[in-house]
């Protein structure tokens, strides 16, 4: 099984962080806590960083095993593929959501007259293909693209700086402690970081350079570019125009004009989705095919790779009806959903291994044997 | 009409591709659970083309965590 590099994986993990948030964090933390969202957006990167401490100790306790073994190891048999079927389940509907997402955006604000049902079968058409040629293949597009995607961000943060009006952001923390912190959970379920940890067997371990410093560093990038695009849509917005539209960071830079020759750009910060959402895309149903292989012993995933795929297009069709109904959906439902299997689940893990740990030692008090796997 | 038929070509398409590498290697297991996903991919479009909604996750979450959701927004915003 070929492996890829920790700096691939960081590169993965900056992309899908990225993903669909930089579309939907702005105008979803700036509807509710408005001129605050930036607030909120700090509170989203610890509580994101927080279920990623928890990830990589789980990590350090059973390396070079995905959350399935993990589970299966912890729990047994059949209670590790129950859990199992219902990380699979996330990553599936997952998926269907994101390109779904990604599909009624293309529909409403470029591609107009094309039949949606034509862009998801496109979109799924190409993560099929990336992932049919491993993980290797897109993780190396990525590489590839991660540069182009940097030039991209900094050229339009630096265009956009010059629109900036601090006075947007007046009265600072009119919200209280409680509701900052209720905007930036709901966000922090946006950022799947889960389904990395499907992957994180598929990772050569070197020297210094681990998976788990990889997913810390990648997350923490990734989240500094959302608590940036989020401060910029309110500082050139405000806070009205960011929660009233439905793709805010689309509208913003829109709005780059230099004199009057150096405009209509918004066409990079498309590119940097799609590029971004193909990541993201590939690594959810990846994560799901590579559970579902093991989880019912098979060989290989390949087989299931265009079948899911195919579910996934059927599914993205009809799971959202539109934006609005996605909006609703996620501010509501989605964020418990993501909080328990996203927090509750890993910690409970860390839980019962740490019980698991202290039985076991316990027990083996007075045994010549060191302990194998040291909690710290 | 016109769609229903591209979704049972597509599902042919993809038959046609992925199977036969399975069943030469006789990955009995594999073969069962491409299958069974193809064919439920593809009663899901067919459905949905007929407006009928085969199975809908979405609602489910909805049932199961939307009141959760609710009341931790409830209690926090309180």
């Amino acid at each position: 099984m070929k492996k890829i590099h920790p700096r691939q994986f960081m590169i993965l993990t900056v992309l899908y962080t990225i993903g669909t948030s930089l579309l939907i964090i702005p105008s979803h933390s700036a509807a509710v806590v408005k001129q605050d969202a930036w607030l909120a957006s700090i509170g989203m990167s610890f509580i994101n960083l927080l279920y990623i401490v928890i990830y990589i100790l789980l990590m350090h306790r059973f390396p070079g095993l995905n959350l399935v073994q993990i589970a299966e190891k912890l729990l047994g048999k059949w209670l590790g593929n129950v859990l199992a079927w219902l990380y699979i389940t996330f990553f599936l509907l997952l998926a269907a959501l994101l390109l779904n997402y990604i599909g009624q955006f293309i529909h409403t604000s470029i591609l107009t007259s094309t039949p949606v049902w034509f862009i998801y079968a496109t979109f799924a058409l190409v993560v099929v293909i990336g992932i049919k040629y491993g993980l290797e293949a897109y993780a190396r597009s990525a590489e590839l693209f991660f540069p182009i995607i940097l030039i991209f961000l900094s050229l339009i943060m630096l265009m956009l700086v010059f629109e900036v009006d601090v006075s947007k952001l007046l009265p600072i923390a009119e919200h209280s402690l409680s509701s900052l912190f209720l905007s930036g959970l709901k966000m922090s379920a946006f950022q799947e970081h889960i389904c990395l940890l499907m992957l994180v067997h598929l990772v050569d371990n070197k020297n210094k350079q681990t998976a788990a410093r990889a997913l810390f560093t990648g997350s923490a990038l990734g989240l500094a570019v959302l608590f940036a695009i989020t401060l910029l849509t309110l500082l050139i917005l405000g806070s009205y125009n960011t929660g009233h539209a439905l793709y805010s960071v689309y509208v913003l830079v829109k709005k780059v004009s230099i004199g009057d020759f150096f405009q209509r750009i918004e066409i990079l910060m498309i590119a940097i989705w799609f590029l971004t959402v193909f990541v993201k895309i590939c690594i959810t149903t990846h994560a799901s095919l590579i559970g579902m292989a093991q989880s019912l012993k098979m060989k290989s995933c390949k087989p299931l790779v265009f079948p899911v795929g195919l579910l996934i297009a059927v599914y993205s069709m009809f799971v959202m009806p539109n934006t609005a109904a996605f909006f609703e959906f996620v501010n509501v439902g989605w964020f418990p959903y993501g909080l328990l299997l996203m927090f509750v689940f890993p910690l409970c893990f860390l839980i019962i291994d740490f019980v698991k740990q202290l039985f076991s030692s316990s027990n083996d008090s007075g045994a010549s044997e060191p302990n194998k796997r040291p909690y710290s | 009409m016109i769609d229903t038929i591209s979704i049972i070509v597509v599902t042919l398409l993809i038959a046609v591709t992925t199977l036969p590498q399975v069943l030469k290697a006789k990955q009995w297991k594999d073969l069962t659970m491409a299958v069974a996903i193809l064919l439920f991919a593809s009663a899901s479009g067919i459905c949905y083309i007929n407006h009928i909604i085969l199975f809908d996750p979405v609602s489910i979450v909805r049932l199961i965590f939307e009141p959760i959701g609710r009341s931790i927004t409830a209690a926090l915003q309180s």
